[in-house]
C-alpha cells in the first residue's frame, strides 16, 4: 500500500492512469455512437414480453395459431425457434447425418459460436418463418371462420428405434432437447383441415421449428391438408381468450438502414464489420429499405434481409473455403471431414484478411461498381461490390468472385494481377484491358519487360514495356514475320514502303512481302524491290 | 460493559506462525514452479508433458501443479494473508478487488488471460517478502535456466531456430521460441543483475551491455533490445562518473526529484503513448508510416486490432498468430506485440487499469525508498514493453513484484548512498 510521501507524483500518476482509461473508454463510446445501431425495433417488436415460453408443445402451437388467425406476424414469429436454432444449429451434425454440404442453402454453422453465423442464421430463419406464417395467414387468417378442434402431439403407437433415432438427429442438428410432431385438426369456414408441425424444446420451453412434420424438412409450404379424422366431434373449439395477454419475448431482428456519402468509407466499414462478425451492421448497408420504415415488416422485407445475409455468408464461405483441392477432398468425405470443414469456416480468422479498394470500375449517376482486393492466407482475392445511390451509397450486391478476368492492382505486393473467380489467374497470358489501358500479362501478372506484338479478340497490338502503345507506327517483328503497325495495331490494309533501322521494305497487306521482287511506285518515285527489300 | 482482554494461547500463536511459514515455503515453491514452467514455455525444450499426464494421478499432478496453478496460488495467497503478522484491511480489500477482477477476466476470456491471472496471484501473494530476496532467488533460477538453454541450443540438445527473412539478417533464437524472446530474456537478466549488484559493477556491466547489444543485434537482430542495451551501457557509465564525483565531494548520490518522478511515471506514459499512437495511426501521415515500418507494423496491427475488436471492460477473444515457435512461413500473421495494447484489447480496460496501478505503485515505492536503480529498471521495462509483451511474463520481467513486496533501502558509506538490502529479522516484521 502506498504511503504518501510524494503527493505530486501520486496525483500526476493517478491523473495519467485515469486519463488513459477515460481516453480509451471515450474512444470506444464515440466509435459505437458514430457507427449507430445495428438494428431497429418497430413498435410491434418493442412489445414487452409477459411470459418466457410455453412448457408444452400444444400450448406453443395454440399460441402461434391464435396469432396467425389474428394476423399478428410479430407475435407469431415469437413462437418460432428463430433465436434458438440460430444459436444452436450444428452444421457438423448436419454433415454427419445428412452427408451433404448444401453450402449457403443451409444455415451457417453455430458450432464455433461465431456471432457472424448466428446473425446470418437469424436473418435467414426469420425470413423462412415469416414466409410460412404469411402462407398460413393466407389459408386461415383473419376473415376466415376458424375453429381449432384438436392439438395433439403425434407419437407413433409403435414407435421404434428408427423413430427415436430421427428425433435424436433432429435434436443434434438443431440443438434442441426434444422434438415432436404436432397435429392440429381444425375447421376453416366449416371445412375440416389438418395441419402438421414440428416443435422442439429448448431449455424448458417449446418452439415451432417447422410448419410440416419433421420428415418433410424441405417443404417450402406449410403442411395443411383438407382431410381430417373423424375424432373432431369429440373435441372442442379451443378458447382463445386466455392467450390474449400472453406475449413471448422478441426473438428476431430487423437490420437498420444506413448509407455512406463516400464509396470508400462504405467499403471500409463493410469489411470492418465482416471482420468483426457484425453481420447486422453489414446488412444495414444493403439496399433493403429506406429509412424511416414506412410499413410493418413482412416476409418480403425479411426475405431481402435474408438475401443480404446470405450474400455475406457466401462471401465468408468463398473466402474461407477457397482451396478447391481441399474442398474437393472434404466434399468427397463429408462425414469424416465435417470437423475440418467446421474449423475452416471459423469466421474469426477474418482478422488475418486485409482489404483495399482496387478500382471503382463503373460510375453512373446512381450506380457504381467497386473492385476490392482482399489478401488472405497468402492468397490475393478480388470482390466486386455493386452499389446504388439512395441519398447515400448502399450495397446492392457483393460478390467475391468475378467470373471474367479482371486486371487489378495489389497494393501489398505492388503488382497488377489478373483475377478470375476471385483468385490470381496464373494461367492467363495475353492482353487485358482495364480503365487505364491495355496491358500484356504473362502468367497472371503484368509483364513490364515485354515489348512486341500480342493478340486478343480484336486483333494484334503492339506492346511496349507491358502496355499497348497506341502512338506507335512502324515495322515490328514477331515469330511469324514482320508486320506493319499503325497506331498500335497491325494495319492489314496497308500496302506500300516502310522504313526501319535496316532500310526500306515493301509491305503488302500489313506484312513484309518477302517473296516480292519487282518495282514499286511510291509517292511518284519508282523503287526496285528484291525479296521485299528496297534496293537503292 | 467491561471489555475483557482476550489472551491468545501461546500454542495458537505458534500454530499460526508455523502455518504462515508453511505458506511462505509453498509460495516460494510455486513461485519457482511457475517461473520454470513459464521459462520453458519460451524455449524449444520439448518436455513430454502429455506422456507424463497419462493416468489419472499423472494428469492431476501435472495439470494442477504445472499448468493450472491458479487455485493453489489463490489458496496460498489467502493463507499468507491470513497468517500474516501484519493485517492491513486496505491492502486486503485492494488485493481482493484486483484478484476478483483477474478471476472474472479469466472467466470471460479463458486461456487468453490465464497467464495474467497466475502472474497477479503470484504478485499479490508475494506481499511481505523482501523484493531483493525474491529477486536474488529469481535471478539465480533464471540465470541457470538461461545458460542451460543457450548451451543446449548450441550443442544441439534443443532446436536452435534460425530465421532468414527477406530484407533482414539471419536471426538466431538460441534455443528460445523467437530471437526477440532470447534478447528480452537477456536484457531483463541484465537489469536483474544491475539491480542486485548496485552500482559497484557499473563499468563491467556497461562493457557486458555493449557486448550484449552487439550480440542481440548481430545474432538475433532484436533492434529494441539492442538499443536498450546500448542505453543501459550509457546510463551505467554516466552513473559511475556521477557517483565517483559525488563521492569525491563527500556527498551521497541522490537523484533529482523531478527526474525521479519522470522515471517513476515512464511506464504509464509509455502505455498512454502506445495507445495514442496506435489510435491516431494513419497511412496518410508520412512520419507515422515510417515509424510503423521501423517497429515492424506494430502500429498498424494495433490500429487494426482496435478497429476490429475495440476496447471493452473485459476484453475480446483475439486469435493471434505470431512468428514464434517455428521457422515456417506464416501466411496469416496478426500479433499484438505491445503488452499495453494486448492487455487493453484482450484482457480489457479493467485489467489495464490494474496493471497501470501496479506499475505506478512499483515506481512510486522505488522512488519513495530511493531505489534509484529500480526506478531506472522500471523505466526500461516500461519502454521495452512499448513494443514487446514481457511485462506480465514472470519468466522475463520480475520487476512488478516491487509493487507488492517490501522495497527498503540501506545507507552505505559513500557512492550511491543507499542500497536496498534483504529484509533481515530485525527489519522485517514478517519474519
Amino acid at each position: 500500500m502506498i504511503k504518501v510521501k510524494d503527493k505530486c507524483l501520486l496525483i500526476v500518476g493517478i491523473v495519467l492512469i485515469i486519463l488513459t482509461l477515460v481516453f480509451l473508454t471515450g474512444y470506444q463510446l464515440g466509435t459505437d455512437i458514430s457507427e449507430g445501431d445495428a438494428y431497429i425495433k418497430t413498435s410491434e417488436m418493442k412489445r414487452r414480453s409477459t411470459i418466457d415460453g410455453f412448457e408444452s408443445p400444444e400450448e406453443t402451437v395454440e399460441y402461434v395459431l391464435y396469432q396467425i388467425h389474428r394476423g399478428d406476424l410479430d407475435l407469431a414469429l415469437r413462437g418460432c425457434a428463430i433465436q434458438e436454432i440460430a444459436e444452436n444449429f450444428s452444421l457438423q451434425k448436419y454433415l454427419e447425418i445428412m452427408e451433404e454440404f448444401p453450402r449457403t442453402e443451409m444455415l451457417a454453422p453455430a458450432d464455433n459460436g461465431d456471432k457472424a453465423y448466428v446473425a446470418v442464421n437469424q436473418a435467414k430463419l426469420v425470413s423462412v418463418y415469416s414466409d410460412m406464417l404469411e402462407q398460413c395467414m393466407g389459408i386461415f387468417g383473419d376473415g376466415y371462420e376458424m375453429d381449432v378442434l384438436r392439438i395433439a402431439v403425434d407419437i407413433p403407437e409403435d414407435a421404434d428405434g428408427f423413430y427415436f433415432q430421427e428425433i435424436r438427429d433432429i435434436c443434434a442438428i438443431t440443438g434442441a432437447r426434444d422434438a415432436n410432431n404436432v397435429i392440429v385438426d381444425m375447421l376453416i369456414d366449416g371445412v375440416p383441415r389438418q395441419m402438421k408441425l414440428t416443435v422442439a424444446r429448448y431449455r424448458k420451453y417449446w418452439k415451432i421449428i417447422q410448419f410440416s412434420e419433421y420428415k418433410r424438412y424441405k417443404y417450402s409450404e406449410p403442411q395443411i391438408s383438407e382431410y381430417t379424422d373423424q375424432v373432431l366431434s369429440e373435441s372442442l373449439p379451443l378458447v382463445w381468450e386466455s392467450l390474449e395477454n400472453k406475449i413471448l419475448p422478441c426473438n428476431y431482428q430487423l437490420a437498420n438502414s444506413t448509407s455512406e456519402k463516400e464509396i470508400e468509407k462504405l467499403v471500409d466499414h463493410l469489411f470492418l464489420y465482416l471482420q468483426r462478425g457484425e453481420i447486422w451492421k453489414a446488412v444495414s448497408y444493403f439496399d433493403i429499405y429506406t429509412c424511416p420504415l414506412d410499413r410493418d415488416p413482412d416476409s418480403l422485407l425479411f426475405g431481402r434481409q435474408s438475401q443480404a445475409a446470405e450474400q455475406l455468408q457466401e462471401f465468408y464461405y468463398q473466402l474461407l473455403l477457397y482451396d478447391r483441392d481441399q474442398m474437393s477432398w472434404i466434399e468427397q468425405n463429408i462425414k469424416s471431414e465435417s470437423v475440418s470443414l467446421i474449423s475452416l469456416l471459423d469466421a474469426s480468422v477474418m482478422i488475418y484478411a486485409d482489404q483495399y479498394i482496387a478500382d471503382i470500375s463503373k460510375m453512373e449517376s446512381d450506380r457504381a461498381e467497386c473492385d476490392v482486393i482482399i489478401n488472405y492466407n497468402g492468397g490475393v482475392f478480388s470482390a466486386t461490390i455493386s452499389l446504388v445511390d439512395r441519398e447515400g451509397w448502399k450495397v446492392e450486391k457483393i460478390k467475391l468472385w468475378a467470373d471474367e478476368n479482371r486486371l487489378l492492382f495489389d497494393y501489398s505486393s505492388g503488382n497488377w494481377y489478373v483475377f478470375k473467380n476471385g483468385i490470381v489467374n496464373v494461367e492467363y497470358t495475353g492482353l487485358i484491358e482495364n480503365q487505364h489501358g491495355w496491358w500484356y500479362v504473362r502468367n497472371g501478372t503484368v509483364d513490364w519487360e515485354y515489348t512486341g506484338l500480342a493478340q486478343n479478340e480484336h486483333g494484334w497490338w503492339y506492346v511496349q514495356n507491358g502496355a499497348v502503345d497506341w502512338g506507335f507506327t512502324g515495322l515490328v517483328q514477331n515469330e511469324y514475320g514482320w508486320w506493319y503497325v499503325r497506331s498500335g495495331t497491325i494495319d492489314w490494309e496497308f500496302t506500300g514502303l516502310v522504313q526501319n533501322e535496316h532500310g526500306w521494305w515493301y509491305v503488302e497487306n500489313g506484312t513484309v512481302a518477302w517473296n516480292y521482287t519487282g518495282t514499286v511506285t511510291d509517292q511518284g518515285m519508282t523503287y526496285f524491290v528484291v525479296n521485299g527489300h528496297v534496293e537503292r | 460493559m467491561v471489555l475483557k482482554k482476550i489472551e491468545i494461547p501461546e500454542k495458537l500463536i505458534l500454530i499460526k506462525k508455523y502455518l504462515g511459514k508453511t505458506a511462505d515455503v509453498l509460495y516460494v515453491l510455486f513461485f519457482t514452479i511457475t517461473l520454470v514452467v513459464s521459462f520453458l514455455g519460451d524455449t524449444k525444450f520439448e518436455i513430454p508433458w502429455k506422456e507424463w499426464m497419462q493416468g489419472d494421478t499423472g494428469y492431476f499432478i501435472i495439470n494442477n501443479l504445472v499448468f493450472h496453478t491458479e487455485v493453489i496460488l489463490l489458496i496460498i495467497l489467502i493463507c499468507r494473508y491470513l497468517f500474516s503478522c501484519r493485517y492491513d484491511i486496505k491492502v486486503y480489500l485492494m488485493t481482493f478487488v484486483a484478484c476478483w477482477c483477474a478471476f472474472h477476466a479469466y472467466e470471460v476470456r479463458g486461456k487468453a488471460v490465464e497467464e495474467i491471472l497466475a502472474f497477479f496471484l503470484l504478485l499479490f501473494g508475494a506481499r511481505g517478502f523482501s523484493f531483493r530476496k525474491l529477486m536474488k532467488w529469481y535471478t539465480i533460477v533464471i540465470e541457470i535456466l538461461f545458460m542451460i538453454t543457450v548451451v543446449a541450443s548450441q550443442t544441439g540438445y534443443v532446436e536452435n531456430l534460425i530465421y532468414d527473412f527477406e530484407d533482414r539478417n539471419i536471426r538466431i533464437s538460441f534455443g528460445f521460441t523467437y530471437p526477440t524472446i532470447f534478447a528480452a530474456h537477456l536484457f531483463f537478466l541484465f537489469l536483474c543483475l544491475w539491480y542486485l549488484a548496485g552500482d559497484r559493477w557499473n563499468l563491467i556491466l556497461a562493457i557486458l551491455s555493449l557486448l550484449a547489444s552487439c550480440l542481440v543485434y548481430i545474432g538475433s537482430e532484436a533492434r529494441l533490445s539492442s538499443i536498450c542495451f546500448l542505453a543501459l551501457a550509457v546510463i551505467l557509465v554516466l552513473r559511475k562518473i556521477k557517483i565517483r564525483w559525488m563521492c569525491k565531494q563527500g556527498e551521497h548520490y541522490k537523484m533529482n526529484h523531478i527526474f525521479a518522478r519522470v522515471l517513476a511515471l515512464t511506464p504509464i506514459v509509455c502505455a498512454f503513448m502506445m495507445h495514442m499512437l496506435s489510435l491516431l495511426y494513419s497511412s496518410d501521415i508520412k512520419w507515422m508510416v515510417q515509424l510503423n515500418q521501423l517497429i515492424t507494423n506494430r502500429l498498424s496491427l494495433a490500429k487494426k486490432g482496435i478497429e476490429v475488436y475495440g476496447f471493452h471492460l473485459w476484453g475480446s477473444s483475439i486469435p493471434m498468430i505470431g512468428m514464434g515457435g517455428s521457422v515456417e512461413t506464416r501466411v496469416n500473421y496478426f500479433y499484438l506485440d505491445s503488452i499495453y495494447i494486448q492487455v487493453s484489447l484482450i484482457a480489457g480496460l479493467v485489467m489495464l487499469g490494474i496493471v497501470l496501478i501496479v506499475l505506478f505503485e512499483a515506481g512510486y515505492k522505488a522512488k519513495a525508498s530511493q531505489e534509484w536503480i529500480l526506478l531506472w529498471v522500471l523505466a526500461f521495462t516500461g519502454i521495452h514493453c512499448l513494443i514487446e509483451e514481457h511485462l506480465l511474463s514472470i519468466a522475463v520481467c520480475p520487476f512488478l513484484f516491487a509493487a507488492s513486496t517490501e522495497v527498503v533501502r540501506k545507507r552505505r558509506s559513500c557512492g550511491d548512498g543507499f542500497e536496498s538490502h534483504i529484509m533481515d529479522k530485525e527489519n522485517n516484521p514478517e519474519t
